[in-house]
């Protein structure tokens, strides 16, 4: 009697007490109970957000799924998430910044997580199974030349060749790489490393001249006939600091000191070198001194703070012993009398803005100084070489004028890298390619495109970003955040050559993590803005409206019953639930 | 065995195989919750032991539980009990037979770890039945009635236990446990007929009903499990009597009245020290009896106006107040014998707050006051404070 009516009363009459049910049955509704969300008035909703790193990252990498995929021991998915966007994981997880990491909501939460590290680690790991991020598409009919062989011109041969364009990269230089095989030390990039990446990138049927001079080998003429054409010959021109002295016999250039180390041929140098400037440049080349065995001086107008060259290269390179002299300005250089060079600086103070927005140094009062050396490195930045360009190439501040897409003013040809204006980083150079990549895509198919705005990540560009659950472009922050659900963060792990060894020889300095060392740094991953499945907001509900999807990739909420309490939110540690007022009738 | 009244009701507890154990530690009932995870750990019981944030969420728990037909404990004090104070009335709302052990401790503030009745009399309207018991016999013992009581159809609504924290819940006494086949047939496995919650049978319980229709109807069937209460209380303990040899009274155990002028009606540990002051000064050859009060939800009223009728003067002697009012039970007392034909005179006396001791001496004193007074037509000041310093 009982049981019955507890499983379907008849609600069209009134029960006595004795009928009733006893317990406290709910009389004449439903038996899954009250709609309760007829009573909301703000509505959660399980969104995606953008992780910071992921923001952070200049060249667009799909990050948080990255780490996920090896948090969960899914080397193989991460390592094909990694290369959809970037062909040179290797040279990458070496030599980049790593803004991601500067990004890292967990910086301040005990330290970032190491992405330089995972990025490191697949790319090593994988060293023998080129990644097939998605199938090459079908062979288009377009032929594309790319001057200059460096991330920016093979990363745009890569994602050219993805979408089934022949390419053909055109070098002046005997072997591929630019920068990373000419400008940057074996103790931070084994040239292994890079050729291996290219090696990988040919194999995808892109074509490479090597040794080709534009204007001199072939015309530009002749590039020009291509269907289209991809600039990226990079800013090799030293510029002279216009003072006395600096084509004194003994002066070298940075550009040029790097390119003679990495063929070996290293002029006759004497114990103390002086280095004008505070790039990466200058950095390299102090660091290759001490690994030569020299005594370098590192000279700076502005101070450590304003330095241009990555924070962890300055840092290593006064680990290893390199001088610092900041606030100075060379003034001009002397022969001394007997033997070697004397550098004349003034004193510098730092005054306002400059137009990039960094201190500018002003001269500062008091004696010039003097430092005495066998030899004065001059690396203070280089400029692109546009002469073999023709004048309907528009030019902007001695760079290749392109529009946002990286479209010059010659609409078959777009450029990036360090030909174009945008900062001087590998990561930027590739990001440059693969916006011009799909710039030149949508321009063979004839789309009208030039307006939108720029497509920055391919699988944006492929329909591959399928998000779980709605998106919602906004950053997350820390505030975003439930801290009190953030576990301590273990000692950050990296292995370093010892100092020793690292003032002796060109050995690469850092170490890969090992597999358990890479699971364990990316499951301290605080998903910042993804879900992670952590079941907080289903165990939380109070109305139990919070449910697995039938595929248990996300979490549903029944608007049935959800209140609209909010706890869900309150609770999410990743701040990807998001609150609306519920719209009125 | 030798045993603390809490250990004597952890034991209690087992013998009548809880299937849930929610609990939140809190003095004086936390050796109570620590035997019981030891049991469980040592699979000596087969229960799910749940570590909650909360008393009220320990009563939450056991309210969904005992809810999907598994027979639940749980156990509280003092400030712990009335955090629970919401959650009581859905236990009982819901018709769930939930028994769990009060070990009293007096509420701050000021704060105490030492008992008096209050904080489980305070629970009076929440519709639990509540025994007060006075030895850790009567505790270990009690669970198991309290189990059988609570799930008696006629009844199912909680039930509580309440025992004074340190006087007995810590004091080690001889106990004799029940033993494990007899009281398997005594108490059988719990199998409810009324609503019980399962994935096969989708139902809401406890659900907020928008009009009034209901809400009568389900209070007074909650008086009706009460009432029902009032009989098979004694009932059970009478089929404990039989099947174990012990037997507390029922409702209430009286000493010693047939022929009382003055009786002492008392609850809880005052009971052992009072019964020994009446048996003293019944050989000094006065005319005095003694009450022990049980039950007190349900009032035993009609009993107690019966049993009252002709004697001449009732001292309520009681560890609790209700602060403008009076002793809690001495205005239950007054509100059963309004109107009958001879009522005795009630004096009531307020003792032993938040633990202060009461000696024979003092009961003796008591009893000596009260039996002066007993041919008295009425009495001064019938509420009074006992032994409270700078107070004559």
């Amino acid at each position: 009697m009982a049981d019955l009516k507890a499983s379907g009363p008849d609600v069209l009459r009134l029960y006595d007490y004795k009928e009733l049910p006893i317990g406290a049955v709910a009389i004449g509704i439903d038996p899954f109970g009250r709609k309760t969300g007829l009573w909301r008035y703000h509505r959660p909703e399980m969104v995606e957000k953008i992780p910071p790193c992921q923001e952070g990252c200049p060249l667009g990498n799909w990050i948080q799924p990255l780490i996920r995929e090896i948090a969960n021991e899914n080397f193989e998915e991460a390592w094909d998430i990694l290369k959809l966007e970037n062909p040179f994981s290797g040279v990458c997880g070496r030599v980049c910044s790593h803004l991601c990491d500067e990004a890292c909501n967990r910086k301040e939460l005990g330290g970032s997580i190491s992405i330089k590290g995972l990025e490191r680690f697949l790319a090593d790991h994988f060293w023998d199974k080129p990644s097939h991020p998605v199938q090459p598409q079908k062979a288009q009919k377009k032929e594309i030349a790319v001057l200059g062989s460096g991330p920016a011109g093979m990363a745009c041969a890569y994602f050219l060749a993805l979408m089934g364009y022949g390419v053909t990269v055109f070098e002046s230089k005997k072997s591929l790489g630019g920068i990373p095989r000419i400008g940057i030390p074996d103790y931070r990039l084994p040239k292994k490393i890079l050729e291996k990446e290219i090696k990988d990138i040919l194999s995808m049927g892109v074509e490479a001249r090597t040794g080709c001079h534009v204007g001199k080998d072939i015309s530009i003429g002749e590039i020009l006939k291509f269907d289209g054409v991809f600039l990226s010959t990079g800013a090799h021109v030293e510029q002279p600091l216009g003072i006395p002295g600096e084509n004194l016999n003994g002066v070298f250039r940075g550009w040029d000191f790097l390119q003679k180390c990495n063929l070996k041929q290293i002029p006759p140098l004497g114990k103390k070198i002086l280095v004008i400037g505070g790039g990466n440049v200058a950095m390299d080349v102090a660091r290759s001194l001490i690994r030569l065995g020299h005594q370098p001086i590192i000279i700076y107008r502005r101070t450590r703070q304003e330095m241009p060259a990555f924070f962890e290269e300055v840092e290593e390179a006064m680990e290893e012993g390199t001088e610092f002299h900041f606030l100075l300005a060379p003034v001009a250089i002397h022969r001394r009398k007997k033997k070697g060079l004397r550098l004349e600086c003034s004193r510098m103070k730092l005054r306002g803005m400059d137009e990039s927005g960094r201190p500018m140094p002003v001269p500062a009062k008091g004696p010039h100084r003097y430092f005495e050396a066998d030899q004065v490195i001059i690396a203070t930045g280089e400029r692109a070489d546009l002469s073999y360009l023709p004048e309907e190439f528009k030019r902007q501040n001695g760079s290749v004028w392109i529009n946002p897409w990286g479209q010059t003013s010659v609409p078959h040809v777009f450029s990036g890298g360090d030909m174009t204006d945008t900062p001087r980083t590998v990561a930027h150079a590739i990001s440059s390619a693969k916006r011009a990549a799909i710039a030149m895509d949508q321009f063979f198919k004839g789309n009208d495109f030039i307006k939108l705005t720029p497509i920055q990540t391919m699988r944006e560009y492929l329909g591959l970003n399928n998000h779980r659950v709605e998106y919602i472009p906004e950053i997350v922050k820390p505030q975003d955040l439930h801290l009190a659900y953030c576990k301590p963060r273990e000692i950050p792990v990296s292995h370093k050559l010892p100092l020793d060894q690292r003032q002796r020889s060109f050995k690469e300095v850092n170490k890969r993590l090992s597999s358990e060392e890479v699971i364990r740094e990316a499951q301290q991953c605080l998903s910042c803005g993804v879900c992670k499945l952590c079941s907080h907001c289903y165990l939380f509900c109070p109305d139990g409206a919070v449910q697995l999807s039938p595929e248990g990739d996300r979490y549903l909420i029944n608007y049935d019953y959800c209140k609209g309490c909010n706890i869900c939110q309150n609770e999410c540690p990743v701040g990807a639930i998001h609150v609306r007022p519920e719209k009125e009738d | 065995m030798m045993l603390t009244g809490n250990y004597a009701c952890a034991y209690g507890v087992k013998l009548s195989r809880a299937e849930v154990i929610p609990v939140y530690p809190i003095t004086p009932q936390t050796h109570i919750m620590e035997k019981l995870a030891d049991f469980v750990t040592h699979g000596e019981l087969d229960a799910e032991f749940v570590s909650v944030e909360s008393e009220h969420t320990a009563l939450a728990v056991a309210i969904a539980a005992q809810a999907t037909g598994a027979r639940t404990f749980t156990a509280t004090s003092g400030q712990g009990l009335v955090y629970m104070h919401e959650n009581l009335f859905v236990a009982s709302g819901m018709r769930l037979p939930i028994v769990m052990a009060i070990v009293n401790r007096a509420l701050g503030a000021p704060n105490t770890i030492y008992p008096d009745l209050s904080d489980a009399l305070d629970q009076r309207d929440t519709s639990w039945v509540q025994i007060y018991v006075e030895n850790a016999q009567e505790a270990h013992d009690m669970i198991a009635q309290a189990y059988r009581i609570a799930e008696d159809e006629r009844v199912l609504l909680p039930v509580a236990i309440s025992f004074e924290g340190i006087i007995i819940s810590h004091y080690m006494e001889p106990v004799e446990l029940m033993d494990q086949d007899l009281l398997d047939q005594f108490l059988p496995t719990y199998q409810p007929r009324h609503v019980i919650l399962h994935p096969d049978r989708v139902m809401s319980l406890g659900q907020i009903l928008m009009d009034d229709s209901y809400y009568m109807e389900y209070r007074y069937q909650q008086q009706e499990g009460m009432n029902h209460a009032l009989k098979v209380i004694p009932q059970v303990d009478e089929a404990f009597r039989q099947v174990f040899g012990r037997k507390y009274g029922g409702l209430f155990q009286t000493e010693q009245i047939e022929d009382a002028e003055v009786v002492l009606l008392t609850a809880g540990s005052l009971a052992s020290t009072t019964r020994a002051v009446v048996h003293a000064l019944r050989r000094d050859g006065m005319k005095i009896g003694l009450i022990k009060l049980r039950a007190f939800r349900p009032f035993p009223r009609q009993e107690l106006r019966e049993i009252l009728n002709n004697i001449k003067c009732v001292a309520v002697l009681e560890r609790d107040v209700s602060i403008g009012a009076g002793g809690i039970i001495h205005i239950e007392l007054c509100h059963s014998l309004y109107g009958s034909e001879n009522p005795p005179l009630l004096i009531n006396y307020i003792l032993g707050l938040g633990g202060r001791d009461i000696t024979f001496d003092d009961i003796s004193g008591i009893a000596q006051e009260v039996y002066q007074e007993r041919n008295r037509e009425s009495v001064d000041h019938p509420i009074r404070w006992f032994k409270v310093r700078g107070l004559t």
